[in-house]
């Protein structure tokens, strides 16, 4: 590293996006993000997604720098050109691990991609039988820790809502259907709102199905209980 | 070529007294010799569709394809020279890479063409030697309709409505022609185009002969696929009857 080097790096994001949530259920994936920009805690502009559709297969929400999260699209983007070059899609498992390695890379570089990226998909198990296909949900955090988790809240939410994600996967496990891990998704996002002043009620719930693929969320609204605002000392 | 021998012909890098390149024209032989390959622009898409020689049963189904995807939009085919027409295809692909690198968007397929020319063309300036191959590439698109580009092995790059290479392209260039080609969707393209390829053909010579077709229209939104083995089948079968029926009133 050179003397003034700190000069050319990300030493701090800018414009971020806070807390995903994702979690499986018996045949997919569902995936939570809410729909604000920040620019530090200032919420800089709304309605904007943090899930990206890869393929048919493979969807990344991703948490933290917006502008370095669009430039991994790109690079993502003609990855799946790449493999398309010899007939195949890429997978939720490939994808991690090409995007652990990048982030890797750029971290031992001493110059990290800004993003906590959740990578959720179905696994084709095998070619044209989709029954077989399995959920994945795969984390990378901006230093390339790399894991695979049946369910995950990253930013805050990590402090705040694993347990309780957590608590509501263990009551069904695999069995667990869309409509009740969505349900847990929504409760989670109200938690979340209440603790985390970045975090927004607007939010979307993306979804990759293994027969269905890939079906990005519509924009959605909780307004939550505020009566507890009350208890609160600083509150006016 | 009555020149032929007299020196001029040993290198791309040195023009003949009068005028001519003569390593260039030999590798327009390598286009002019291959199988033919024809690509119509019609009402709603284009077709492109190609006689290969299949020299061993051994070979899986279409094994050593002539037509590819640039990217999603862009259908490439190349004839003449196979490992030439590879390699261009692999260029093109490089370059629909970078483009969409810069620009965060599919390259266009005049941009695509206009690459393959320049990095062909510096291949008829006697630094090594020149393509042996030539290379159609096709879209279509709400804005812009179909386009069909040539690149030609000496780097020349036009744009047509239709246009054929290979052994038999005079004939089927007369073919064509007869068509309303304006007025035909992509359906009618399919058949009318494998009929052309198989009215060209010379009975005594061509054996062991397989079609191959790509096409890109309105039916396929814009993006370039091979056309599926029963639509090909189909033609081929239409095209046998049409022939036949010709035949008897001849």
């Amino acid at each position: 590293m050179n003397a003034h080097d700190e000069l050319q790096r990300t030493l701090n994001p800018t414009c971020t996006g806070t807390s995903v949530i994702a979690l499986q259920y018996k045949t997919g994936v569902v995936v939570l993000t809410d729909r604000v920009v920040s620019y530090g805690k200032m919420a800089r502009y709304k309605n904007v997604s943090r899930q990206y559709k890869v393929n048919d297969n493979v969807l990344i929400a991703f948490g933290g720098d917006h502008a370095d999260f669009h430039w991994l699209q790109n690079v993502i983007e003609r990855q799946v050109l790449l493999w398309k070059r010899f007939d195949q899609d890429i997978g939720p498992k490939a994808l991690h691990g090409y995007l652990t390695s990048l982030l890797y890379g750029r971290r031992c570089k001493m110059n990290p991609i800004w993003n906590t990226l959740v990578v959720a998909g179905v696994e084709e198990e095998e070619k044209n039988n989709k029954e077989t296909s399995t959920p994945f949900i795969g984390v990378i955090t901006q230093k390339g820790c790399a894991y695979q988790v049946k369910h995950i809240a990253t930013g805050l939410g990590a402090f705040l809502l694993n347990q309780a994600v957590e608590d509501e996967w263990r009551k069904k496990g695999e069995d667990l259907s869309r409509e009740d891990a969505e349900a847990v998704l929504r409760k989670s996002l109200e938690l979340t709102i209440y603790h985390d002043c970045v975090a927004d009620n607007e939010f979307e719930i993306g979804r990759v199905d293994a027969t269905e693929g890939v079906v990005l969320g519509k924009e959605e609204k909780v307004i939550g209980d505020w009566s507890i605002a009350e208890t609160n000392c600083q509150y006016e | 070529m009555s020149s032929i021998g007299t020196g001029y012909d040993l290198a791309a890098s040195t023009f003949s007294p009068d005028g001519r390149i003569f390593q260039v024209e030999y590798a327009q032989k390598a286009v002019d010799n291959a199988g033919t390959m024809i690509a119509i622009r019609g009402k709603n898409g284009i077709v492109m569709v190609a006689d290969k020689v299949i020299s061993s049963k051994l070979y899986t189904d279409n094994a050593n394809p002539r037509m590819f995807n640039v990217n999603d939009n862009v259908g490439v085919g190349v004839s003449g020279n196979y490992p030439d027409g590879f390699s261009l295809k692999n260029y093109a692909y490089g370059e629909a890479m970078k483009w969409l690198k810069d620009y965060r968007e599919p390259m266009p397929v005049q941009n695509i063409a206009n690459a393959v020319a320049e990095y062909i063309h510096i291949h008829t300036l006697g630094i090594s030697r020149p393509f042996g191959a030539g290379a159609y590439f096709i879209s279509w698109n709400k804005q812009t309709g179909g386009r069909l580009f040539l690149v030609e092995p000496s780097g020349l790059n036009y744009e047509y409505k239709a246009w054929a290479v290979g052994k038999h392209r005079q004939a089927a260039k007369a073919e064509i022609e007869k068509l309303k080609i304006d007025e035909l969707d992509v359906q009618q393209l399919v058949k009318e185009a494998a009929r052309i390829i198989m009215a060209v053909r010379d009975e005594n010579k061509d054996k062991n002969v397989q079609i191959e077709m790509g096409w890109v229209g309105e039916h396929t939104d814009g993006k370039y696929e091979e056309v599926p083995s029963e639509v090909v089948t189909a033609a081929e079968e239409w095209a046998t009857a049409k022939l036949d029926e010709d035949d008897m009133e001849d």
